[in-house]
């Protein structure tokens, strides 16, 4: 542009500089003189440049303002316009934020794709949609620092994190993490305030330092860089703070508050303690997960030897710390996300069919401005423009909209997908938002803009126009009840795929159990004074009125917290080899616990008063009878267990004195593990769980066990739920999803029936002479009816067939989200294309009755 | 009316301009300038510096449309030449006036 100009102006000058010598001037003066004639060249050029800015702000601002009026003219349909708009935008962007942190937010580690999970899987399953991933080992030391080839760095943080109580003034509760000193190193993340972990301060009996989060230092220092170097009072000790961590940081697949060292080595000769940790490494660059995965496996196996009770049921893994830490969860994202952009493309096209059909009503206005001189692609601007004031109108009020939705997502999310949970709708969010709006905005106006652009405008009342034609706007519906369909028939199979989960019985009774974990100081607890004081809540507990059954576990069902045993000896003979590793749990329970939770004992006796505390007892399930006994009768004979626990001393023979049914203790689909049930504790546990069985509400059960627990200890917290709660957990995931999906559909069906509607009434309309004619030559009202019916119903197959057919192709998506039913069950996609072809057909009603109920005379005279 | 004078000349040299390229085929802006000014002799004192931006205006519009070309001492020059819309809009600027004149010359006469 800039050079176009200068040349024109450059050979303006040229040009009357040679007439100018032609007429006998020398040649500067003749170069002076045209420039005078021109006048100021940059004024000139400035002028152009203006001319062009100002041509097209003069337009756009002409075309806004006519489309404002337009639109005001006729608010039924900019409103729908922009409602429509406004649920497909927002809830766009609302799963957008929700799934962001999922799919798309980068991890706050230092070139984040080198880095792995790794360890191996443990053969005993995992809850649906998480892996689970350990490294054991007792000569970690030796074995894995310095890093093994394929890394550049190992670092482990504890399986679990603790909690560790701050005991000077303002006591809270935090969590701590104990970490390697190379943990932050290894994740590429330097603290904000102070110095990193060395590996003086990862040596035991060393004095302990901490890094807090950034959150915790803004808490209870406030944010004050003095911070470093004093010290804060964790459980009884004082320790020195050295860091904080970035804001911003997060624990992979924890939270921490503090992080502490370790402190493990070097270990007393001798010792065969063993640790369980959450491993982690960077690779070394060109490394795939896979070829660490196979070069770790020799360092696994010499792990073994070590640890005679890990058996080959294990396999080693090595993961990219994303898929770690999103796994499962991301599939569900991307499929809900599907789902959504499906819902965002029916809302545009409804929306395209509304302006198309404006178009049409607007033919004579577009004429007119043709012949006043308006060239087509003004035309095109024109019609592009309210399709954009449309759409950021519909985008600003979807993004209120979606603040509301992304709210409710929030507090509807699955504990599994915790990412969730920190959504929120930030700046990035915004922008996208923006660009979709606009994006919306053209993808809706092109249609109509370019079916203006290729009219025949010849004369006064031509006809000739596409927007006329019904035959686009019906192929629009088409597409609008194919994606309804594929949405239908998901939604369907999800619902039986909950139904399914829902009515698998889990082997025991959770209603009407009410159950408390209880979780012990340990530093106001030391050992040997937590039995005591569980046994002493229990007797409080057992003194609850409304309880008609009291029992106190290590662990509630389905899971809760049992041990994997790592050592078994059945009378007296030591483990079988193949009969050693992770192949069975054990937990401990008072008497009463099978009678709470219904599990019937299918042999021999249930737990009796006597057994707490006196000879040992145990009973095993089904499975571990089955396991432990092959072929025998388990009963009377003698099993003795060590589970890897921390202070483990329960390690004398115990005697088998029943068989219980199984329970589901993996959840719903997995195959239950075979369990041990003991008699007696089988650790200085800090944690004990409750259960009573009583006709009364969980608030007022809780009121009694909280009061139980205060009598004892007012500062202990108490954690009260419905057993029912935590079953209904197990199947949260399948919920979140079939409840998403639903509205989902639920919200495309109002859609594509809306959209149908528009399409038909607007048919009748248009044919209301022809049917006046047929009507007049002797038609009937039903045989009318029954031809729109008819048009509408070809469309509708059509969509049908077209929805199939996108469903046969993608099923295989939705597969791993269904239990119980193919992805291809005709019963469900043929419930899905009922539904759907009942709402159309409703849809269609209106306007076929109207159509039969025109008057002849009338129709004939009008148009 | 109320069109000011500036309106008015704009509107002229617009009239002018679409006439000109209409008649004479596809021209170079300096080719356009002299035409005018031969046509209009001293009726009109055209500045030259806003003939450009008219051009860009017409061609913005649409009724115009430009090219690079030779000119006749093989220099490169922008090239116009009338389109479609221009001709229409040209036919109905030259009615209107066509209509003003009347209009005005019978106001003039009766008011005798």
């Amino acid at each position: 542009m800039v050079q176009r100009v200068d040349e024109e102006l450059e050979f303006h000058l040229r040009m009357q500089m040679e007439e100018n010598i032609r007429r006998g001037l020398d040649p500067p003066n003749a170069q002076e003189a045209a420039r005078r004639k021109l006048g100021n060249r940059t004024q000139v050029s400035e002028e152009v440049y203006r001319m062009n800015t100002i041509a097209f702000l003069d337009e756009a601002v002409q075309n806004v303002r006519f489309s404002l009026r337009t639109m005001r003219r006729n608010p039924g349909f900019a409103l729908t316009a922009v409602l429509v708009l406004a649920l497909g935008l927002g809830g766009s962007t609302a799963m957008f934020s929700a799934l962001d942190p999922i799919l798309f937010r980068p991890l706050p580690y230092a070139d984040p794709d080198r880095l792995v999970n790794l360890g191996w899987t443990s053969p005993a399953g995992a809850p649906p949609g998480q892996t689970r991933t350990i490294l054991v080992s007792i000569r970690y030391r030796e074995r894995w620092k310095p890093a093994p080839e394929p890394f550049t760095a190992v670092t482990t943080i504890p399986a679990t994190v603790e909690t560790c109580d701050v005991t000077e003034q303002q006591p809270e509760r935090l969590r701590c993490a104990k970490v390697e000193s190379n943990f932050l190193q290894t994740l590429g993340v330097r603290p904000a305030v102070g110095r990193d972990f060395t590996a003086e301060d990862d040596v035991r009996l060393a004095q302990t330092t901490a890094i807090l989060s950034h959150e915790v230092w803004t808490r209870r220092f406030r944010a004050d860089s003095d911070a470093v170097g004093k010290t804060l009072e964790l459980n009884g000790k004082p320790i020195t703070i050295a860091g904080v961590l970035p804001a911003g940081f997060a624990m992979p697949g924890a939270e921490a508050d503090v992080l502490l060292p370790q402190q493990i080595y070097p270990v007393p000769p001798g010792s065969q303690s063993s640790s369980i940790f959450k491993a982690f490494g960077r690779l070394k660059p060109g490394v795939t997960p896979e070829q660490a995965q196979a070069a770790i496996a020799p360092l696994l196996a010499d792990n073994f030897k070590d640890l005679p009770g890990f058996n080959k049921g294990a396999k080693p893994r090595v993961v990219a710390l994303r898929d770690y830490l999103v796994g499962d969860a991301a599939r569900v994202a991307w499929l809900l996300l599907a789902a959504v952009g499906g819902l965002l493309l029916i809302a545009c096209v409804n929306v395209a069919n509304l302006i198309l059909a404006r178009m049409a009503a607007r033919n004579r206005e577009f004429e007119v401005r043709s012949a006043l001189g308006a060239g087509r692609a003004r035309l095109a601007r024109l019609a592009l423009t309210e399709s954009l004031l449309l759409a950021v109108a519909g985008g600003s009020i979807g993004l209120l909209f979606a603040g509301a939705l992304l709210r409710m997502f929030v507090q509807l999310a699955p504990s599994s997908m915790p990412e969730i949970g920190h959504a929120s709708l930030d700046l990035r969010v915004f922008v996208f938002a923006v660009v979709l709006a606009l994006a919306t905005g053209a993808a809706v106006g092109i249609w109509p803009a370019l079916s203006v652009l290729r009219s025949r405008v010849h004369q006064y009342g031509s006809r000739a126009t596409a927007a006329m034609r019904p035959k686009l706007r019906f192929a629009l519906v088409t597409v609008q009840i194919a994606l309804t369909v594929a949405m239908l028939g998901g939604s369907v199979l999800l619902l039986r795929t909950l139904w399914n989960l829902v009515s698998i019985p889990l082997g025991y009774q959770s209603e009407r159990v009410i159950t408390m974990s209880v979780s012990l100081n340990p530093a106001l607890y030391p050992n040997g004074s937590r039995d005591p004081f569980f046994e002493r809540l229990l007797e409080r507990v057992r003194g609850i009125p409304i309880a008609s059954a009291v029992t106190m576990t290590t662990g509630v069902p389905p899971a809760g917290r049992t041990a994997t045993v790592t050592g078994l000896s059945l009378d007296g003979q030591p483990s079988k080899p193949g009969l050693n590793g992770p192949l069975v749990r054990a937990r401990g329970v008072t008497p009463g616990y099978f009678q709470i939770f219904g599990i019937p004992i299918l042999r021999g006796r249930a737990f009796e008063d006597a057994d707490w505390g006196g000879p040992p007892a145990v009973i095993l399930s089904e499975s571990a009878a089955k396991i432990l006994f092959p072929g025998q009768d388990p009963l009377g004979h003698r099993v003795q267990l060590w589970p890897s626990m921390y202070n483990y001393r329960w390690s004398r023979p115990a005697e088998v004195v029943g068989i219980a049914r199984e329970i589901r203790n993996t959840g719903p689909t997995l195959e239950p593990e075979p369990e041990v049930y003991a008699a007696s504790w089988l650790d200085d546990s800090a944690i004990a769980h409750f259960a009573i069985r009583t006709q009364a509400s969980t608030a007022d059960a809780a009121a009694f066990l909280k009061q139980a627990l205060a009598d004892l200890d007012p500062r202990t917290p108490a954690k009260i739920e419905a057993a029912d709660v935590q079953v209904a957990r197990l199947t949260e995931r399948p919920r979140f999803l079939a409840w998403l999906l639903s509205t989902f559909a639920g919200l495309a069906v109002l859609l594509a029936a809306a959209g149908l509607y528009g399409v038909a009434s607007y048919l009748v309309t248009q044919r209301t002479r022809d049917i006046g004619v047929r009507m007049a030559l002797g038609a009937r009202p039903t045989d009318i009816s029954r031809q729109v019916v008819g048009e509408a119903g070809r469309w509708i197959v059509a969509g049908a067939v077209l929805g199939c057919a996108i469903a046969w192709a993608g099923t295989r998506a939705l597969q791993a989200q269904l239990y119980g039913v193919s992805s291809r069950d005709p019963l469900s996609w043929i419930a899905a294309l009922g539904v759907l072809a009942a709402a159309l057909l409703l849809a269609v009603l209106r306007p076929a009755t109207r159509a039969s109920r025109i008057d002849p005379m009338e129709a004939l005279r009008t148009d | 009316m109320g069109k000011n004078k500036a309106e008015l000349l704009q509107g002229t040299l617009d009239l002018l301009v679409l006439k000109t390229v209409d008649t004479m085929g596809p021209l170079h802006g300096w080719a356009i300038a002299k035409r005018i000014e031969q046509v209009a002799q001293e009726l009109l004192e055209l500045k030259y510096g806003t003939l450009y931006p008219a051009l860009m205006r017409l061609e913005q519009n649409g009724w115009i449309s430009s090219e690079w070309g030779t000119s006749e001492n093989n220099r490169r020059a922008r090239f116009y030449s009338i389109t479609k819309q221009g001709r229409k809009r040209l036919t109905l600027e030259a009615e209107n006036w066509e209509q003003m004149a009347a209009f005005i010359t019978r106001v003039l006469g009766t008011s005798r």
